[in-house]
């Protein structure tokens, strides 16, 4: 590479006089230039790599993490100083938008921050298991029953541990508590009480920081339209519930007024302090200074039934039964043992049959007095739960399991008006394990069928059983029974109305970036699609078990599998790796900055390592046409405009030997001015008839068509640009930079006698339109390059398409490949509405009848 | 007929943890280790038909493991899996006679196929 780029210098710089300072200048910017746009491919490259590992059929750990993250941070780096050289230090904030990220990165693979979010207080509605490290798994879950699988829950809000660390510094109390911490008596234990006392009567006298206290007073107002809102004000430690159990080692405080939600935060907050708490902490290993608190908060349901339930009997997880505890009235009285209970015991096997229950008699309950505060008073002896709430709870409560893919223990109430509302779920605590799973999964195949194995693709892993249920006509749908597994020839919109009876999805046709996939992954229900013969194999009312970690179906109820990801299996999505790597991802990948015209185009609006670099690509082209509209210094470089009728705003920049004699004397160029061996061939595809026309013109097209000539037109007011597509040519030398629509393709190649010289690389990254879309073009992209002999890399929406070591000859047929595929590509947004689509455009394009269409 | 028995050595807890699910699946039995030295120990006192050991580790490292191992049965065979950089060494464990190796990160189905070629040498080598 270096020594092409050397000749090429060689090439255009001894052919004309001496101007020191132009050539000098020239020489370094098309160099920095060329280093940036290899550094910003290579970034690219690692951000695609790295995201494809989160699909789970990867083996990784974190040494993988920490290197793709360092030789990221490493490329992105050198993209920025390569900018700031050609540009003169334009753009130095770049270095302080890269530090601000690449510190909150590093302090997350340290391990010496929990999160990267800076909020106080977060409305439920924004609750989500993205954010457990920030709100706390508690809030997180029940964010997703809410804001996923909709259903009803208290309003409220988290205060975050941004929050919690606010409070403490606010205060100072890191320092006076290790202070407090130092004196106490850790092995023996005797001064204990004293202690805690002392550190949470410092929280309690602990101011709130105005700018917390005025967000939570925004929060609660939002909640409480009426005077006598009461709340519970509910601890949510990051890490409690998950890999330490801290399950109710702190405190929950119920039926608070409005006016009393400070204090009853800061009395959450304090009980990381109890004696209880401090001693498990100190018994685990670390301070309780370490654990950081997140504090959930939202309204009391006025309940006229509550109760607690366990999706699995923890003391048999084999006997496939739950377990329900209720009363009439608040649910204190359940969770604190204090009165005499209603228990059921349910089957998990649809339809839920009551195998057990004992209804007491001598019940008493509490009921929330209109105006504030409980009333203790005695209930109806009868049953508090009817058949048909028994069976709904049932329901809910094994969807939230299945979604969390963990036994839970749930806290729910059903309102005066007969309302189910969950209040809390976490992994239910001290399972036996059944001791049939502990031989192992080794057994699986002696014991069971394979009916299919590596048939179709996984769209959503997991593990499900149940009886098929071949669905394809609509009254089929609306007869789905629950717990069933879904057996199908194709996705239908009208799926999503099942979704919360299905245990398990598989299908003859579709893909993973299909209706059907987003589903299956937006309920987290496990699925394989594109079997092709499911609906032959599979029979109505077969008992079945759905292994998508795998992609095997086995014949019958596997229990043995089912109990291992029940109970044994972490699932991968819950592993440090998993979840270090998705925070990281979040600060790298996404893409908010598309539109240059965009007014937060600029350093300041770069959130991440994405939009970095696509802002540093597109001012460092912006430099080099610049540089050359500079009469002054450049009067003898030819900076030209491609004049044609095509709707390509075109800049060529010629190196030497790229254009003929004609272009030196003007400004603009027609396509015969083009020299240039690589850029002809390339002209000669996309001038070729038919590939700008479409007729009859869609209305789609037009529209793309517009949205690309106006920003041709507001960028062509500014007089120093011409455009921002820019082909830098020599005779041998190609690289073409074209942003056309919301998609960015690059082409460097070159084309010489000498056959080790030769190369092509193409870049296409797709823009802002939806994933299923563009990840279609890039498959439609992949398969016609690589009819060609192009070595294809396909990740997501990035194509990269590469061949060298090819003869002159052959690199001029793929080039006019390219110009007419670029053609072509612009049209494809409209064309690929369906994944058949795909195939019929290769087909099309491969033929030759693409300028029909 | 006896299960084709296999050992997973890596430091990586989620490595060893993912391996063993996969592989019991394919209907071994499988015994995983993150302790390099409890995993020599072990396989000094039991025959393992396949070994997949992680190169890189602290005291013990793949290499000992692959000589250990051919020591007490040569029929053992050995997959050795490498980190960034270290293809020189898996060429070198190759010429002490791993059956083969594979860098990380790594598909499972990577995995999976050289533990299905290594399971054909072996019955080849049984009914020989």
């Amino acid at each position: 590479m270096l020594s092409v780029l050397k000749r090429i210098k060689e090439k255009f710089f001894n052919k004309r006089p001496p101007r020191i300072s132009g050539e000098i200048a020239f020489r370094s910017v098309f160099a920095r230039f060329r280093e940036l746009l290899d550094n910003n491919n290579r970034a690219l490259e690692i951000i695609a790599d790295m995201g494809e590992k989160l699909s789970g059929d990867y083996i990784f750990d974190k040494t993988y993490i920490i290197n793709s993250y360092n030789e990221l941070a490493d490329t992105v780096y050198k993209v920025i100083y390569n900018l700031n050289i050609i540009s003169s230090n334009k753009y130095i904030k770049l270095y302080d938008r890269f530090e601000n990220i690449n510190t909150q990165l590093r302090a997350l693979i340290e391990g010496k921050t929990y999160t990267l979010i800076e909020d106080l207080v977060i409305p439920i509605e924004g609750l989500n298991e993205a954010i457990a490290d920030i709100v706390g798994n508690k809030a997180a879950r029940l964010g997703e029953v809410r804001n996923k699988l909709n259903y009803l829950t208290p309003d409220g809000f988290a205060i975050t541990i941004t929050a919690y660390k606010r409070f403490l510094d606010y205060n100072e109390l890191n320092e006076r508590i290790e202070e407090l911490l130092k004196l106490w008596d850790r092995e023996r234990e005797e001064n204990t009480e004293e202690i805690t006392t002392e550190i949470r009567s410092l929280f309690i006298k602990a101011e709130l920081p105005p700018d917390l206290k005025v967000e939570m007073e925004r929060a609660i107002r939002k909640i409480a339209r009426h005077k006598n809102v009461l709340f519970a004000v509910r601890s949510s430690a990051v890490g409690e519930d998950s890999e330490y159990s801290f399950a109710g080692q702190f405190e929950s405080e119920l039926n608070v007024p409005k006016d009393e939600i400070f204090n009853a935060y800061k009395k959450v907050l304090a009980s990381l302090f109890s004696p209880r708490a401090m001693t498990y902490a100190y018994h685990k290993g670390f301070s309780p200074l370490e654990l950081p608190m997140a504090v959930l908060c939202v309204e009391m349901i006025a309940a006229s039934v509550s109760g607690v339930i366990y999706t699995i009997d923890p003391t048999d997880a084999s006997s496939n039964t739950l377990l329900i505890n209720a009363n009439w009235g608040l649910g204190k009285t359940v969770v604190e043992g204090t009165a005499s209970l209603d228990h059921f015991k349910i089957s998990r096997n649809p339809p839920y049959p009551i195998i057990e229950q004992k209804i007491s008699s001598e019940k008493t309950m509490l009921l929330a007095r209109p105006g504030g505060g409980i009333i203790e008073t005695e209930a109806p002896a009868s049953s508090c739960l009817t058949e048909e709430q028994i069976k709904e709870l049932v329901e809910v409560v094994l969807n939230i399991e299945r979604y969390f893919k963990k036994p839970q223990d749930i806290e729910w109430s059903y309102d005066q008006k007969g309302e189910l509302y969950i209040l809390q779920t976490r992994p239910l605590r001290g399972i036996t394990e059944p001791t049939k799973s502990s031989v192992g999964l080794s057994v699986l195949r002696d014991k069971y069928r394979v009916l299919l194995e590596k048939k179709g693709v996984i769209a959503q892993r997991g593990v499900g059983a149940g009886r098929v249920f071949i669905a394809e006509t609509d009254e089929d749908i609306a007869n789905f029974p629950q717990g069933g597994v879904l057996v199908t020839r194709k996705t239908s919109p009208r799926f999503g109305r099942i979704m919360h009876k299905v245990a398990a999805i598989i299908t003859d046709i579709g893909s993973p970036t299909g209706h059907m996939a987003s589903l299956a992954r937006e309920f987290r229900v496990p699925a394989i699609v594109d079997t092709g013969i499911a609906t032959q194999v599979l029979k109505n009312g077969m008992e079945v078990t759905v292994d998508a970690e795998e992609n095997v179906v086995y014949e019958g109820i596997v229990k043995e599998l089912l109990d291992y990801y029940l109970i044994k299996e972490i699932p991968f999505e819950d592993t440090r790796e998993y979840r270090l790597l998705k925070q990281i991802l979040s600060r790298v990948a996404p893409l908010n900055l598309t539109d240059p015209n965009d007014p937060n185009f600029n350093p300041e609006g770069c959130h991440t390592f994405h939009d970095i670099l696509r802002f540093a690509h597109e001012k460092a082209v912006a430099e080099l046409i610049e540089l050359h509209m500079d009469k002054t210094v450049w009067e003898n470089v030819p900076a030209k405009k491609l004049k044609t009728k095509i709707p390509l705003d075109l800049v060529l920049i010629d190196l030497g030997g790229g254009l003929g004699p004609e272009a030196e004397k003007n400004t603009t160029i027609s396509p015969q001015d083009i020299t240039s061996l690589p850029m002809s061939a390339l002209w000669k595809g996309l001038s070729a008839p038919g590939v700008w026309r479409t007729e009859p013109v869609s209305v789609d097209f037009k529209a793309l068509m517009s949205s690309m000539t106006s920003t041709f037109q507001s960028l062509s007011s500014t007089p120093r640009y011409l455009g921002l597509n820019l082909a830098v040519v020599s005779r041998e030398y190609l690289n073409l930079s074209l942003r056309l629509g919301y998609h960015f393709n690059m082409v460097d190649a070159y084309m010489s006698d000498n056959m080790v010289d030769n190369y092509i690389y193409f870049r296409f990254l797709g823009g802002v339109t939806e994933i299923t879309r563009r990840t279609r073009r890039a498959q439609l992209l992949s398969k016609i390059l690589e009819t060609y002999d192009f070595r294809v890399d396909t990740k997501g929406d990035l194509v990269v398409a590469r061949i060298r070591e090819i003869g002159k000859k052959d690199v001029e047929e793929r080039l006019e490949m390219i110009g007419r595929l670029i053609g072509f590509t612009r049209q494809l947004d409209v064309m690929l509405k369906s994944d058949k689509a795909i195939d019929y455009y290769v087909d099309q394009f491969l033929s030759n009848k693409w300028q029909q269409h | 007929m006896n299960k084709i028995k296999v050992l997973v050595i890596d430091d990586e807890p989620i490595v060893c943890k993912r391996l063993k699910v996969t592989l019991e699946k394919m209907g071994f039995e499988v015994e995983t280790f993150t302790d390099s030295v409890a995993a020599l120990e072990r396989l000094k006192k039991t025959d393992f038909d396949i070994i997949v050991t992680d190169l890189k580790m602290e005291k013990v490292d793949g290499i000992q493991i692959l000589e250990a191992a051919k020591q007490k049965n040569p029929q053992t065979e050995i997959i050795i899996i490498t980190g960034f950089a270290t293809s020189e060494a898996a060429k070198d464990a190759l010429k002490k006679g791993a059956f083969d190796f594979i860098a990380k990160p790594f598909r499972l189905e990577d995995l999976r196929n050289i533990i299905v070629q290594a399971t054909e040498k072996i019955e080849q080598q049984k009914n020989v």
